[in-house]
C-alpha cells in the first residue's frame, strides 16, 4: 500500500501524454480482456490506486453505486441471456416467457459487473492523476475550441452540483415531493427542478460567453502559459508504460487473456498462468520505474 | 487627457424597438474614477458594455452616434460565479494573456505581479470554484489587470458580496485609481459604498443621462429627485436641510459636532417578549460531511409574531442555522422544532422561477400543497405590487421583481413562519424599503419572520430582535437596538456616525435627536 502510495503520489501530475496513454491502456485492459481473474486483479489494483490518490472517501460512494448496479446486472443479465450448458433454474413466466438461468450467464454477468467498476475506477483515477489545466492546456495546442468547451464543462459540473442541491431544497420547501411515488411520479416531480437548472444554465452560458469574449478569447493566435515538456521522470514512466502496453497487447494477440463463457466456462489458452506472471512483472517494472524516478520527492519515506 | 468619448450615442439591442441608451454624450478622462448610478433597467450595464465594446461587438444590435476609445479595457462582471472559466487561480489570471499571444516569460511575470498587487498570491494554486465570492471577484479583477489594461469597467462587482468582501474590493479599486492612475468606471446602484471614491457620477434614467457631475453636486441633485440613491448618512443631512451634504461617516460626524446638538435618544423601538414560541433550537450542533463543524450547541427561541435577524460574518453558521430551522438539514446534535408551517426564501430568487407567468408560479406552490386559493394569490400579488406583472414570464423581470415573485411563491403556501436568507442581496434602497414595508405587513398579520442578512440597515428597519453568530455559536442575542448600538462592525452607518453621542440606528431616529445649534432646541 505504501509502495502504491508513493508511486501514485508521484503520478499526481502526470504528463498529459503519459496520462492519455495510461487511460487508453487501462480502458483497453478493462474492455478487451474477458479473463475474470485479470478483471478482478485490475479492479483491486485500481481501487488501491484511487485510495492512494486520496480518493478513499469517494471510493465508498463508488462502491455503493457498484453494489446497486452490480446486483441489477446480476439479476437482469441471466434473465436476458439464456445461453450456457449448466442450467441452474428453469421456469415459464407470463410476459417474460421461458426463463433459463445458467451458471455461464451468471458468470458472464459477474464479469460485466467487474468491467463496469473497472471503467468507473479508471475514469476516477484519470481525474485524480492529472492537472486539468495542464492537460487541457496541452491538448489545446491541437484542438483549441473543443478543449475550451471541455474545460468549461468540467468547471460547470461542480457548479451544477451545487445548483441542483440548492434548487431541490427550494422545490422541497415549495411542497414538491421528490422522494415518494413510482418512477413516473418521481420523474414528473423532477421536471420543475431540471427546468430551473436548465434555464439558469442557459442564462449562465451567455454570461460565460460574454466573459470569454471580454478576455480576448478567439481574437488571435494564442500562447501557452505553461511549458509542458517531458522530463526524465516522464520519459521513464513512458518507457515503463510502453513495456506494460506491449506485454498486455502481446497477451491479447496470443489469446492468453482470452476466456470463454459460452457454451461452457473455460480459459482459451493453456498458457494463461505463465502470461499472468509476465503481466504482473511488467506492472512491477512500471511501478518500480516510477518509484525510482520519483524517489527524491519522498526521500524521507521508508518502506 | 481623454481616453473615451461618445457623442450622441443611441443603442438598440437586437430585435428591440426601444433603445437601451438614447442620445448619450460622455467623456472619460485618464485616471478618472467614474460612478454610473441609476435604477434597475436604466441602462447602466448597457453603458458599461458600450464602453468596453462588448456592445455591439458581442451583442450585436444597432448603434448610432460616435464612439472613440484610445485604450484597451478590462471588464469585470456582476456575478463572480459566471465569469471564471479555468480551474486554478493562476491559470485563470493567465487566460487573457494566453488569448493575446503574450510571450511565456512575460506572462509569468505579469501573472505573479498582479497576484501580489491584489494580495491574492496565497490563492495561486486554489481551485476557482472553491473560492469565496469576494475572492472570485478579486481573481476576476486580477485577470482584467494582467493584460495591463489601465482602464477597468466594473458592472456592480460588489452587489453579490457581503459587506466585508465589498469593502475589500472597493479598497482595491481605490488603490488602483489613486496609486497607479487606473481609469475606473464603476456601475453601482448602491452609492453608499463608492460615492466618496468617485471623481464624477453619471446617473442614468430610462437610457438617458439624467445627471453628470461631481459627487457633492450629485447628492444635492439626488436629494431633490430620489433619496433612494443617497447614502444613509447623506440622506439624514438632506432631511435636516443642511447646506453641507457629507459623503462619508467621518464627514457626517464632523458636521454633527460642529453644527448640531444631539439629544440622548431612547433605545429604538420598544420590544415586547412573545408569549408563545414559533420555533426553538435546543443545543443544536451540525457538522458537514467532511467533518467541518458549522454549528455548535446553538440554543435559540423565536417568539410567535416576532421578526428576528441573524447576523454575523461569513462562515459563522447563519445560513446553516436557517436551513436547520427550515428542516432542510438535520441537526447532528440537539433538537430543532417549528410550531407552524415554514416557508423558506433562499438567496437566489432564480431558483424559484420556471413557470411561464408570475401567476402560474404562485399556483404551482399551492398545487403542490393541494390548497388552491385564487383569492390568496390575488391578495399576495396586490400586496407585493405585482398585479401588472401577473402574465409576464418571471425570468423577464428585473432582479428586484424576481425577488418579489420568489417571495410571493413562498407566501402562496400560507406559511406561519417565514425564513429569509439574504433577502436584500442585490436590491437597491427603493426595493429594500418596499420589502421592509411588506414584511411589516406580514408581521401585523401575525407571521413570524427570521432573516439572515449582512444588511444592518435592514435589520434595524425590520427586526425586533437580533442574534449575532460567531464560529457556529450564538455570540449575543437581544432587542435589535441593544445588539446594534455601539457596535464596531455589526451596526448601521448612522449609529457609527453618532458613536459616543447617542445611539440611533435609523435615519428617522437620528433626525429626531438632531437640533441645529442656535435654533433654540426641540
Amino acid at each position: 500500500m505504501l509502495l502504491l502510495r508513493k508511486v501514485f503520489a508521484m503520478c499526481h501530475k502526470l504528463h498529459p501524454a503519459n496520462a492519455m496513454l495510461l487511460l487508453a491502456v487501462l480502458i483497453s485492459a478493462t474492455l478487451l480482456v474477458s479473463h475474470p481473474v485479470h478483471s478482478a486483479l485490475l479492479v483491486s489494483v485500481l481501487s488501491f490506486s484511487v485510495a492512494a490518490f486520496g480518493g478513499a472517501g469517494e471510493l465508498k460512494g463508488l462502491l455503493k453505486f457498484w453494489i446497486v448496479t452490480g446486483i441489477m446486472i446480476l439479476i437482469i443479465n441471466p434473465l436476458v441471456s439464456t445461453q450456457g450448458h449448466t442450467v441452474l433454474f428453469r421456469t415459464v413466466l407470463p410476459i417474460a416467457g421461458r426463463i433459463r438461468i445458467t451458471v455461464e450467464s451468471l458468470a458472464f454477468a459477474g464479469l460485466m459487473v467487474l468491467r463496469l467498476f473497472s471503467m468507473v475506477l479508471v475514469i476516477k483515477l484519470f481525474g485524480l492523476s492529472i492537472d486539468r489545466d495542464d492537460f487541457f492546456g496541452y491538448l489545446s495546442r491541437y484542438m483549441n475550441k473543443l478543449v475550451l468547451t471541455m474545460s468549461m464543462t468540467v468547471n460547470m459540473i461542480h457548479r451544477l452540483r451545487v445548483e441542483i442541491q440548492r434548487v431541490s431544497e427550494v422545490m422541497a420547501m415549495r411542497g414538491l415531493d421528490l422522494k415518494s411515488g413510482g418512477l413516473v411520479k418521481r420523474t414528473r416531480a423532477y421536471y420543475p427542478m431540471i427546468k430551473v437548472v436548465l434555464i439558469s444554465s442557459l442564462e449562465g452560458s451567455v454570461n460565460r460567453a460574454e466573459a470569454l469574449y471580454s478576455r480576448g478569447y478567439g481574437k488571435g493566435k494564442r500562447s501557452f502559459y505553461r511549458e509542458i515538456g517531458m522530463t526524465g521522470k516522464d520519459r521513464l514512466h513512458m518507457v515503463a508504460l510502453c513495456i506494460y502496453t506491449i506485454v498486455f497487447f502481446w497477451g491479447i494477440y496470443k489469446g492468453w487473456l482470452g476466456f470463454s463463457f459460452f457454451p461452457a466456462i473455460s480459459p482459451k489458452s493453456d498458457f494463461s498462468l505463465i502470461y499472468f506472471v509476465a503481466h504482473a512483472t511488467s506492472l512491477a517494472v512500471l511501478i518500480e520505474a516510477t518509484r525510482r524516478c520519483s524517489a527524491w520527492k519522498f526521500s524521507t519515506w521508508k518502506i | 487627457m481623454e481616453v473615451f468619448n461618445m457623442e450622441n450615442l443611441t443603442y438598440h439591442y437586437p430585435n428591440k424597438d426601444r433603445p437601451a441608451l438614447s442620445r448619450l454624450d460622455l467623456k472619460i478622462h485618464d485616471g478618472e474614477f467614474l460612478v454610473v448610478a441609476g435604477a434597475s433597467g436604466s441602462g447602466k450595464s448597457t453603458l458599461a458594455r458600450i464602453i468596453s465594446r462588448l456592445a455591439p461587438e458581442f451583442y450585436g444590435g444597432k448603434i448610432e452616434g460616435r464612439v472613440n476609445g484610445t485604450r484597451d479595457i478590462g471588464m469585470v462582471f456582476q456575478d463572480p460565479e459566471k465569469q471564471l472559466v479555468m480551474e486554478t487561480v493562476e491559470r485563470e489570471v493567465a487566460f487573457p494573456l494566453e488569448n493575446r499571444g503574450v510571450e511565456r516569460k512575460l506572462m509569468k511575470k505579469q501573472v505573479l505581479e498582479v497576484l501580489s498587487l491584489l494580495g491574492i498570491w496565497h490563492l495561486k494554486d486554489k481551485k476557482t470554484y472553491e473560492l469565496s465570492g469576494g475572492e472570485k471577484q478579486k481573481v476576476a479583477i486580477a485577470a482584467a489587470l494582467a493584460v495591463r489594461n489601465r482602464f477597468l469597467v466594473l458592472d456592480e462587482p460588489v452587489s453579490q458580496l457581503d459587506p466585508m468582501a465589498a469593502d475589500e474590493i472597493m479598497h482595491i479599486l481605490k488603490k488602483l485609481n489613486d496609486d497607479l492612475g487606473f481609469t475606473i468606471v464603476l456601475v453601482e446602484q448602491r452609492t453608499e459604498k463608492c460615492l466618496s471614491y468617485a471623481d464624477r457620477v453619471v446617473f442614468l434614467d430610462n437610457g438617458e443621462i439624467a445627471f453628470i457631475g461631481k459627487p457633492p453636486e450629485y447628492v444635492k441633485w439626488a436629494g431633490r429627485h430620489d433619496c433612494n440613491f443617497l447614502p444613509p448618512v447623506t440622506e439624514l443631512f438632506w432631511r435636516l436641510e443642511s447646506n453641507n451634504l457629507p459623503l462619508t461617516v467621518k464627514q457626517g460626524r464632523e458636521l454633527i459636532n460642529s453644527n448640531y446638538d444631539v439629544a440622548a435618544n431612547a433605545l429604538g423601538k420598544p420590544f415586547l417578549t412573545a408569549k408563545s414560541k414559533a420555533m426553538t433550537l435546543k443545543k443544536v450542533g451540525f457538522s458537514f460531511g467532511d467533518g467541518t463543524m458549522a454549528l455548535s450547541s446553538v440554543t435559540l427561541d423565536v417568539g410567535k409574531g416576532e421578526t428576528l435577524g441573524i447576523i454575523g460574518a461569513n462562515g459563522a453558521g447563519k445560513s446553516t442555522a436557517l436551513r436547520i430551522m427550515a428542516g432542510l438539514l438535520k441537526p447532528s446534535k440537539g433538537k430543532a422544532e417549528a410550531y407552524g408551517a415554514v416557508g423558506y426564501l433562499s438567496q437566489e430568487p432564480n431558483d424559484y422561477l420556471f413557470n411561464d407567468t408570475v401567476y402560474e408560479e404562485l399556483l404551482f406552490t399551492q398545487k403542490n400543497f393541494e390548497k388552491i386559493d385564487c383569492d390568496l394569490i390575488e391578495e399576495i400579488l396586490c400586496d407585493l405590487d405585482m398585479e401588472s406583472k401577473r402574465n409576464i414570464n418571471p425570468r423577464d423581470l428585473s432582479g428586484g421583481e424576481r425577488q418579489r415573485v420568489a417571495l410571493a411563491s413562498v407566501l402562496a403556501m400560507k406559511p406561519q413562519i417565514l425564513l429569509l436568507d439574504e433577502p436584500t442581496r442585490g436590491l437597491n434602497k427603493g426595493y429594500k424599503m418596499r420589502l421592509a414595508a411588506y414584511l411589516g405587513n406580514l408581521k401585523r398579520k401575525g407571521k413570524t419572520i427570521v432573516l439572515v442578512t449582512h444588511d444592518m440597515e435592514f435589520v434595524a428597519e425590520v427586526c425586533d430582535r437580533a442574534v449575532i453568530m460567531f464560529d457556529g455559536q450564538v455570540a449575543q442575542e437581544g432587542p435589535t437596538s441593544e445588539i446594534l448600538s455601539g457596535g464596531l462592525h455589526f451596526t448601521t452607518d448612522i449609529n457609527r456616525m453618532f458613536h459616543g453621542m447617542a445611539s440611533p440606528l435609523r435615519i428617522e431616529e437620528a433626525e429626531g435627536i438632531c437640533v441645529k445649534k442656535g435654533s433654540g432646541g426641540p
